[in-house]
């Protein structure tokens, strides 16, 4: 444990570093036990995986598989929670909900699409991903 | 405990399964599932201490997984904690309908999940000392229950034992002692009278008595090999299948055998007493009646000289040329005489009658 504590110190700053806007860096940090290595692989996963997660949502309610889109919402959530990202979580949480309740969740999943996308393109000049 | 704590997770989020991963590896072996099915399909060849299951899952879902889990009796003690990103009362509830046993929101601080992991574990260890402790429990059960029949086999012989009046039957009776103790062996009772020697085999086996010969004088209990010996001045047991794989029955054998064997060495001893007792007893009843018939013609002997000293000295007053008053004299005094003689002789009646009075009652006590 004391190996990974030490790696955290180191770590910790190198992130700190990147000053992403929206995202609670030294939490998600600590969840990845101090490895930021493997934490940038997730950030870095993400600048692709978040827009093609919201995508698909939007395929999904078009196509009417609310269950799908529900699934698809509910998985986002929980990576962006993980991540650190507490608005994209708390979006995709009152997107769930309006699913579930069967209200409208178009306003909603626009939210989500516009904060996701911010959020790869922040994630990409941080990291100097050329995608980005 | 960590490295053998070995813990299952599944969620359909590899990046849940790494951070689940990355925070439990320094304390357990984890194993991670992007699905229930795979989880099932694993459980087949291996076993988990504890499960880390996401609620919402492709398929089958994690209540659904949970379901299976506690209806298999290999798993079903398996502690399960859900790992949820609903923190409803709704879905705790159907967590815990499920058999679930605890619940953690995602996303969740490594403390909160290696406090949950602790305490599972603790869980784990109290289950498995418990189940230890039953199983110590039911083993020292069934060993006091054994232990309590194999005793219950030696009262019986024991209350046998007191009402068998030869050799013979003694022998027989530890036979099947060994016999009930699933034992195979050899007994020799030894008495002033005969020396018998046993076996299912037969008696009196001249290879089966000349190893008794050789070994009744090794000591109390003597043991080579699968055989064990216990001797007594009278009676010697030897067991020709010890079961040595069993060393705590082996223990309990040897106690009981030696009580058998006690028990029956002073039985032969009693009956060797007795049958010296019911001797004496013949003995002198036979006396008694050699003295009374002895007796018996005594009396006779000395009525018969009486008459016959009554008759001469009849006769001999014809031939002594006495006067009367002579002859009433002698005749008196000789009367006198006779009289003290046939008192004397009527008490020698009462003496041979309580001569046969007393064999009477040596009689009865030999038919005791």
């Amino acid at each position: 444990m004391t190996e990974h504590n030490n790696e955290t110190t180191i770590s910790d700053k190198s992130i700190s570093t990147l000053a992403i806007r929206g995202i609670r860096d030294k939490e998600a940090l600590a969840r990845f036990a101090g490895d930021s290595k493997r934490y940038r692989h997730w950030l870095t996963e993400f600048i692709s995986h978040g827009p093609a997660a919201t995508a698909q949502v939007r395929e999904a309610l078009t196509k009417g598989t609310q269950e799908a889109a529900l699934g698809l919402v509910h998985t986002l959530k929980g990576r962006a929670g993980m991540l650190g990202m507490a608005e994209i979580h708390s979006i995709a949480a009152s997107l769930e909900l309006s699913l579930k309740n069967h209200e409208p969740t178009a306003l909603w999943l626009e939210e989500l699409e516009r904060t996701v996308a911010e959020m790869s393109q922040a994630i990409a000049a941080a990291l100097g991903c050329p995608d980005a | 405990m960590s490295q053998s704590f070995k813990v299952y997770a599944v969620d359909d989020d590899p990046l849940i399964l790494d951070v689940i991963q990355t925070i439990l590896e320094p304390d357990c072996r984890i194993k991670t599932f992007e699905s229930a099915e795979a989880c099932w399909t694993a459980l087949e060849t291996d076993k988990p201490d504890l499960f880390f299951l996401d609620v919402n899952l492709p398929g089958m879902n994690g209540f659904e997984l949970c379901h299976k889990i506690k209806e298999d009796p290999g798993l079903c003690s398996t502690p399960v904690i859900f790992v949820s990103g609903h923190d409803t009362i709704e879905e705790r509830i159907q967590g815990y309908d499920a058999g679930g046993d605890d619940f953690i929101v995602k996303p969740f601080e490594p403390e909160e999940l290696l406090r949950k992991l602790k305490v599972a574990q603790n869980m784990v260890l109290s289950c498995r000392l418990l189940t230890e402790q039953i199983r110590e429990a039911e083993q020292l059960s069934s060993l006091v229950m054994a232990s309590m029949d194999e005793t219950g086999i030696l009262l019986q012989f024991m209350s046998k034992l007191i009402a068998m009046e030869s050799a013979g039957e003694i022998a027989d009776g530890l036979l099947e002692l060994l016999r009930r103790y699933r034992l195979e062996g050899v007994v020799q009772t030894r008495s002033s009278e005969e020396t018998l020697t046993v076996s299912a085999a037969g008696t009196n086996l001249p290879l089966e008595e000349s190893i008794i010969e050789h070994v009744r004088h090794q000591g109390r209990i003597f043991e080579f090999s699968r055989r064990s010996v216990h001797n007594f001045e009278r009676v010697t047991l030897m067991i020709n299948n010890l079961p040595l794989e069993d060393p705590d029955f082996c223990g309990r054998l040897r106690d009981h055998l030696s009580v058998a064997a006690q028990g029956a060495d002073s039985r032969l001893k009693a009956l060797q007493s007795e049958n010296g007792i019911h001797a004496a007893l013949a003995s002198v009843g036979h006396t008694l009646m050699e003295l009374r018939d002895a007796h018996q013609r005594n009396a006779a002997d000395s009525s018969q000289l009486i008459t016959a000293l009554q008759d001469t000295l009849l006769n001999s007053f014809y031939k002594l040329g006495l006067t009367d008053n002579q002859e009433k004299f002698l005749q008196n005094m000789v009367g006198d005489f006779m009289t003290r003689m046939a008192e004397l002789l009527n008490r020698g009646l009462h003496t041979q009658e309580t001569l046969q009075r007393l064999n009477d009652r040596l009689e009865q006590l030999r038919n005791c």
